[in-house]
């Protein structure tokens, strides 16, 4: 934009040089007011994004640790790209890796897009009221403080006597079970995606309630059941939300950790380990007296890096732009 | 199929939205719901597709009572006035999804809608999409979409309305004429009375959720039976005016503070019976400009409605819309005489809004 | 005139600071303490000394006592960021391995021409000195030790088969070497399959990562420093560790999901006496179940009466032994008044002042005039466990501490699961420790 309305003034220039005068001059007003606007959310950004992660970059090519900490960047020890190769050849790393993999995937698919799904579309066609108050049952765990969450899953996993699910087990003559550690994966991933369920459920059931009600009601009238309108008309036609939430929700869980890092910390035996939380484990929690601020970074960048890509493919391969360009949901 | 509908009431909560219905539609008929916004006809028309389930009362297509049947069992066609075209399909997938639905074989499925886009005049528009059709072309392939599977039952939720007032007149006729070729028995709801009066055999006239006549559009402007449906029905609308009857020497007469008219009604006797004032109808076409009249006012405003002109006069506190011939070339200002016809008045009881006639 | 009332008012400001900072020294201490438990003496014992001080030195002691329970992750790194922001307490309190990560980073003090000043640390266990080191200087003042022997249940021994004598002998025969590491697992088993204890309930050991495996590569005769200071991994110490570890599961007498296993769960079962034979324990832990556990069953007394404690009995070594993690004070470079701090240190570093802290909260003494102290004689538990101390080890401390331990958790983790062959375990840690410390000696 700045640059075509320059190239106007530039050619307007021999005829009527108080003309050209004039416009530069406007079209400077009018990019001030413009910047002036973008300004407060611009340095927010480059105050709190731009400049740490430049940091996080630059500490992941220093030694960094405890024992030769300093917040002078002139005295940091650089190493090159030592971290990096340390960081390939760590076995705990590929493990960490691929537990992430296992992590997002899973959370992904079962709660933070399947049960959205299912809980939008069972509280849609349901009466409005019942509806809402299940969708809201389903905030809940989003809203409720990290830790008082996790305390509270704590409390109905723990063994006998102090767990809710061992003491039914007791009550129904089961032997207890050791959920925590026999089934961790399967209550990480429980934990974190109750958390993720209601991201997608508010945008689906929107989507899925700005469906016009004509087109439902042709539906029916077309003679399909409930199941078949949900299969061919309204899936169909949340495409771009289910996308949004995909991507959004990966990214998201990618960079999740603090609900591990209460639950769990990532074991038992780092079985739960995932990128964000060795990231952390190795910058911050100094349980051992040394903290690797460098490696730990390494591991951030990583993170940044493959968030960056994931960002860059989604955009060119699912055409990501078009959908913030304008709100498909809505022109339907 | 015949369509027998009674005593159907549809409760939202505690607001009646549909009271107490009753309408029997013949088999092959074409009848119109016709009302203001928000009086129910819409509301009947989603019970009759199995959308909505009525409160109260009954239904019955043919012998079948429907209440509790789905809409995908009623084998019923319904075209609404959005389209409500699928946006993701094709006008062919469109066309094709009831058949699909059905399970009818892909051979079988594509005979018809080619048979039916055919009819429709859209046979080189079904591989594309909803969004690259024009309102019209989304209209046929909607009308398409719901004949395709040759339903029992057709209905049309103002399936023109959003169309531009050219379109809407072609459309119109086509789909009378698609109804009458066809001999589907059809319920179209509208709030446009034309449509209703030019496409309809009989018109349901509903107001807050009640059926105010149920007659054939020649009945209901002739023969309006309540004061609603004599207000409702018409353009220009009717005029009212309340005044007391009597018998004089020259015959029945109605006058009030600012005219005197004689009526010469095959039903006199009915109207003189009543006791009190009543409200006196009648329609701007039948009211003549003619200077020799001894009812006179000033024309307050003049519209050209091209073939005539719309003259809004003022008889002392009394309003009058009647037409005039644009030849005349009356002014606002002018001060000119009408005569109604004494053979087409219309009186209805001020209490009971009922015909004193009908 | 004006001008002279201005001037006197800037001689008394000055004078007024002038006559504050002759006479009072202020020193602010940084605690971490589980008050609940019986820590708070941490600091609280230098507001105990604080007037002794004052007379001693001629000074007034302004004392700022921090003190909390917060997560040594945070603790610790509150330390570094305010080391780095100027603004670092005098003394700290934390676990003598940070000596590892801090003295070189310059944070704290060496104390080796202070400590001969004060005849009061001449009394200190010697071992405890150890853990206090780094690159050949004294860096720390041991606050408190304890002792992380292996619980037995004289329940379950008893039902085994055990004489009383047997029982109450144990302690001594497992110091003596007589009784070893192999003859406790063989009674485990032997418990399992006399149907005394549940499969599984043999032996519980720690259920995470932490000081306390050290133990058994010590035992089987590993170091993880040698003398010159180098890093070292010493594979066949690695090897029969992780035979060890491995055979735990294999035998039966530990459970399969004993690695992250509820730490609540784990004292119910244990402290009953009645459903576990042994357990890798502290000597905290009594506090802990006496209060939490079995309260309603005598507290104390029914510990007393029901659960033993012994040293590791000796692996391939021979020798058995324990594993201390001292707490230690250490004086920040960033103090004006070091002297003043290592006053006050010394000041807490005496039997009175130290039982006030070991009794309360279950540790053992630093002190070798402790255990003649009537105080620490009248509780069992603490005056039977501090004969441990002369077989105690530590951590070493050095910056590659934890990325030692990581590698050496690696091994187990894979070993106990079953994922990894003791060999295969071995060569995990290797690859991981030269992965992360180039410079490591693997032998």
């Amino acid at each position: 934009m700045a640059s075509q309305s320059n190239g106007g003034a530039v050619q307007a220039a021999p005829s009527d040089p108080t003309l050209n005068q004039r416009s530069r001059t406007r079209a400077l007003a009018a990019n001030l007011t413009a910047y002036s606007f973008l300004a407060p959310a611009g340095i927010l950004v480059i105050l709190f994004f731009f400049i740490p992660m430049l940091l996080v970059i630059l500490m992941s090519t220093t030694n960094l640790a405890t024992d030769n900490f300093t917040t002078n960047i002139a005295e940091w020890q650089y190493v090159g790209l030592r971290q990096y190769e340390t960081l390939v050849n760590d076995p705990f790393a590929s493990k960490v890796f691929f537990n992430t993999v296992f992590y997002v995937l899973c959370t992904l698919t079962f709660f933070n897009v399947t049960m959205a799904l299912i809980v939008s579309l069972l509280t849609v066609h349901i009466p409005r009221r019942s509806g809402f108050f299940f969708r809201a049952l389903w905030m809940l765990p989003r809203i409720t403080t990290s830790a008082i969450y996790i305390m509270m899953w704590e409390r109905i996993l723990a063994d006998v006597p102090f767990g809710i699910l061992n003491w039914f087990n007791e009550l129904l003559g089961q032997a207890p079970v050791n959920y925590a550690s026999d089934y961790t994966w399967v209550f990480v991933i429980v934990v974190n995606g109750f958390i993720g369920v209601s991201f997608g459920m508010i945008i689906f059931t929107s989507a899925i309630e700005s469906i016009p009600k004509d087109i439902m009601n042709a539906s029916l009238v077309d003679g399909s059941t409930l199941i078949q309108r949900i299969r061919h008309i309204i899936l169909p036609m949340l495409r771009w939300p289910l996308l949004f939430v995909i991507t959004y929700q990966t990214l998201s869980l990618l960079t999740s950790f603090e609900q591990i890092l209460l639950l769990t910390d990532g074991g038992p035996a780092n079985r739960t380990e995932v990128w964000a939380l060795a990231a952390y484990h190795r910058a911050l929690s100094n349980y051992y007296g040394n903290t690797q601020w460098g490696y730990g970074a390494a591991f951030s960048v990583v993170l940044v890096v493959i968030g960056v890509v994931l960002a860059v493919v989604y955009m060119r391969v699912f055409r990501f732009n078009e959908l913030v360009a304008e709100p498909k949901i809505e022109v339907l | 199929m015949q369509v027998d509908i009674q005593n159907l009431t549809k409760k939202f909560g505690n607001v009646v939205a549909v009271d107490s219905l009753n309408l029997d539609i013949k088999s092959g008929e074409f009848v119109a719901f016709l009302g203001p916004s928000g009086c129910g006809k819409t509301t009947t028309l989603l019970m009759v597709a199995g959308i909505y389930k009525p409160t109260d009362g009954i239904m019955r297509f043919g012998d079948v009572v429907v209440n509790q049947l789905q809409p995908r069992e009623r084998n019923i066609g319904m075209v609404f006035q959005s389209y409500a075209l699928y946006p993701h399909m094709t006008a062919y997938s469109n066309i094709a999804y009831p058949l699909k639905l059905k399970g009818i074989s892909k051979n079988e499925q594509n005979i018809r809608v080619q048979r039916v886009a055919d009819v429709m005049g859209i046979g080189h528009l079904l591989d594309r999409r909803p969004s690259q059709l024009s309102g019209g072309q989304q209209q046929r392939v909607a009308l398409g979409r719901a004949l395709v599977k040759e339903p029992d039952l057709l209905l049309f939720d103002e399936p023109l309305s959003n169309l531009d007032a050219r379109l809407r007149l072609t459309m119109r006729g086509e789909i009378k004429h698609l109804q009458r070729d066809l001999g589907i028995t059809s319920i179209y709801v509208t709030h446009d009375q034309i449509e209703a009066l030019t496409m309809a055999d009989r018109i349901a006239v509903m107001n807050q959720g009640k059926l105010e006549a149920f007659d054939t559009p020649e009945g209901l402007y002739e023969r309006p039976k309540t004061l609603f449906i004599a207000g409702f029905v018409g353009n220009p609308p009717m005029n009212f005016v309340d005044v007391e009857v009597s018998q004089n020497g020259a015959g029945p007469v109605a006058t009030n503070n600012d005219l005197k008219t004689h009526f010469t009604i095959d039903q006199v006797e009915k109207v003189l019976a009543h006791k009190g004032p009543v409200t006196m109808g009648i329609r701007p076409e039948d009211i003549v400009v003619d200077d020799g009249s001894d009812i006179r006012g000033e024309v307050y405003l003049v519209e050209p409605l091209g073939r005539d002109d719309l003259i809004d006069v003022r008889i002392g506190d009394t309003r009058m819309l009647a037409l005039s011939d644009p030849k005349l070339k009356i002014q606002p200002g002018d001060t000119v005489g009408l005569r109604f016809n004494p053979e087409r008045l219309q009186f209805y009881d001020p209490q009971t809004n009922q015909s004193l006639v009908w | 005139m004006k001008k002279f009332s201005v001037f006197a008012i800037f001689v008394l400001i000055l004078a007024s600071f002038a006559v504050q900072a002759q006479d009072t020294v202020s020193i602010t201490i940084r605690c971490k303490a589980n008050i609940e438990g019986g820590e708070n003496w941490r600091c609280d014992n230098f507001a105990e000394v604080e007037e002794e001080v004052e007379a001693d030195l001629g000074i007034n002691l302004e004392l700022n006592l921090i003190q909390d329970n917060k997560d040594w992750g945070d603790y610790k790194q509150e330390f570094v960021l305010a080391s780095e922001a100027g603004e670092a307490p005098d003394i700290i309190l934390s676990g003598h391995e940070d000596i590892g990560a801090w003295a070189p980073a310059g944070f704290i003090l060496p104390l080796d021409d202070m400590l001969p000043n004060y005849p009061a640390f001449d009394d200190v266990v010697e071992n405890l000195w150890e853990s206090q080191s780094w690159n050949g200087q004294i860096w720390g003042v041991p606050q408190d030790a304890e002792a992380r022997p292996i619980f037995y249940s004289k329940l379950l021994l008893s039902d085994l088969g055990w004489s009383d004598e047997e029982i109450a002998s144990l302690p001594e025969r497992v110091a003596s070497g007589e009784f070893t590491f192999e003859d406790m697992l063989a009674t485990a088993e032997q418990a399992v399959a006399e149907g005394v204890v549940e499969e599984g309930k043999g032996y519980y050991h720690r259920t995470g990562n932490g000081f306390d495996w050290l133990i058994y590569y010590y035992g089987m005769g590993g170091e993880v420093m040698n003398d010159a200071g180098e890093i070292v991994f010493d594979t066949d110490a690695a090897l029969r560790t992780y035979e060890l570890i491995g055979s735990f599961v294999q035998r039966g007498v530990t459970r399969p999901d004993m690695i992250g296993y509820d730490g609540a769960t784990l004292s119910t079962e244990f402290s009953s006496a009645e459903q576990v034979l042994f357990h890798q324990g502290g000597t905290w832990n009594l506090a802990d179940w006496g209060r939490n556990y079995v309260a309603d069953r005598g507290g104390l007394d029914y510990l007393e009466e029901n659960i033993g404690f012994m040293l590791f009995p000796a692996m391939s070594e021979g020798i058995p032994v324990t594993l201390t993690h001292p707490l230690s004070y250490m004086i920040s470079s960033q103090s004006e008044n070091p002297d003043v701090a290592m006053a006050l240190i010394a000041a807490v570093t005496t039997p009175d002042a130290n039982n006030r802290h070991a009794i309360d909260s279950f540790h053992l003494g630093i002190l070798n005039a402790q255990i003649e102290s009537d105080a620490y004689m009248n509780d069992p538990f603490i005056s039977g466990a501090h004969y441990m101390l002369d077989y105690t080890t530590s951590a070493p401390n050095t910056p590659a501490w934890n990325a030692w331990s990581n590698a050496y958790w690696t091994g187990i983790t894979a070993v106990h699961t079953g994922e990894a062959t003791p060999q295969e375990a071995v060569d995990l840690a290797v690859a991981q420790l030269q992965n992360e410390l180039p410079d490591v000696v693997i032998r």
